[in-house]
């Protein structure tokens, strides 16, 4: 029973820790609801906006981590060039999983006839989006980790299990916001 | 020459994440074709991240634990009784049925704190821990499958495994959901 026990002991605080930060992402997405049923295809890109948002996040903390352990990336905030590599794949990857997440949203809604869905707001809302979790989330991971790094501790340990989190709450704010702004413009 | 290259995180990173994306897809559609009942019961909104995120977890810890055991040696990569893989399974499912209970307290209070209209307590815990139970007996299936999978085929479960659990997650819980919302009559 010891090792089933200790899982237990050790998995269930930090699995509290994060449903509780994640009501915040459940309160995003209740006041958005007049929105989910306006604009046809948003409940769609959800899922996978959030799940794109903490792929690419989790994998860019994990690389972030890596190098600060093996001393490729100084644990100061300065633009280094290893830096802006790893910056510049994680801003491509994000552009392009957004743009397939809206297109795809949009597709999808004409195959099932869901009602009269809108090609410019659903991908601009998805790039949008996109664009804004990824300038917060890598803002927020690297000074993170790097604040986490020169206390001498392990920024996979400590910020690994938060980024997925992270990323739902950064997610959904920015969808949120996503829609305030394109519907303003449309 | 920098030792990290943004083409090659981007080429490397693409297949794996347009997978999950597409797996995510599903678990909109699923959602997208309840808006009607999801919009007039706001509170059912709420339950989606913590329960999708707690499905998720599950299935990380999981098959991130089993692989780490597989390298170890310490269990086989065949289907086969093993004492480690049971307290490996029942650690888990503990965490799962003590999480979902949380989820229900968690979302009821903070909800009605907030004055979203909440479902009546009993409901909301039965909800939780059936989606709960569904949700992490499913996914720590396909956690099992997807670390000796990966064990086999040398695959790092940071990098693959993970975006998908975390996805297929995404979709038992919202199926489960809203099949269970319908099974109790709630809407």
């Amino acid at each position: 029973m010891g090792e089933a026990r200790r899982i237990f002991a050790q998995g269930f605080p930090a699995e509290a820790i994060a449903i509780t930060l994640e009501l915040l992402a459940g309160f995003v997405l209740v006041s958005m609801a007049s929105s989910l049923e306006k604009i046809t295809g948003l409940l769609i890109l959800i899922p996978a906006f959030l799940e794109m948002r903490g792929d690419i996040s989790g994998s860019y903390a994990s690389r972030l981590g890596t190098a600060l352990h093996q001393g490729i990336i100084a644990p100061e905030l300065t633009l280094s060039d290893e830096l802006k590599q790893n910056l510049l794949g994680t801003y491509a990857l994000a552009l392009a999983e957004s743009l397939l997440i809206g297109f795809a949203a949009y597709a999808v809604c004409l195959l099932l006839g869901f009602p009269n869905p809108s090609l410019p707001t659903i991908v601009a809302i998805s790039l949008l989006a996109g664009v804004l979790s990824s300038v917060l989330m890598t803002g927020l991971v690297t000074a993170s980790a790097i604040f986490v790094y020169s206390r001498g501790l392990d920024p996979d340990t400590v910020l690994g299990p938060y980024i997925n989190t992270m990323g739902d709450v950064v997610g959904m704010l920015s969808l949120f916001l996503a829609v305030l702004v394109v519907g303003g413009w449309l | 020459m920098t030792v990290y290259s943004a083409k090659k995180i981007f080429v490397e990173s693409m297949p794996v994440v347009t997978v999950s994306v597409v797996i995510g897809l599903v678990a909109g559609v699923v959602l997208e074709s309840w808006v009607k009942t999801l919009v007039s019961i706001p509170f059912l909104l709420m339950l989606i991240p913590p329960l999708n995120k707690m499905g998720g977890d599950f299935g990380i810890v999981i098959s991130s634990r089993l692989s780490t055991a597989l390298h170890l040696g310490t269990v086989r990569p065949k289907l086969e009784p093993n004492p480690v893989l049971t307290q490996n399974l029942l650690g888990v499912l503990a965490v799962a049925l003590a999480s979902s209970a949380y989820v229900a307290l968690a979302v009821y209070a903070s909800a009605a704190l907030a004055g979203v209209p909440t479902l009546p307590p009993h409901q909301v815990l039965i909800l939780c821990m059936l989606v709960g139970g569904v949700l992490s007996l499913t996914i720590v299936a396909t956690g099992v499958v997807c670390a000796i999978a990966s064990y086999a085929y040398g695959w790092d479960p940071d990098n693959t495994v993970i975006p998908i659990v975390t996805s297929v997650a995404d979709v038992v819980g919202v199926v489960s959901l809203m099949a269970l919302v319908r099974a109790l009559a709630i809407a």
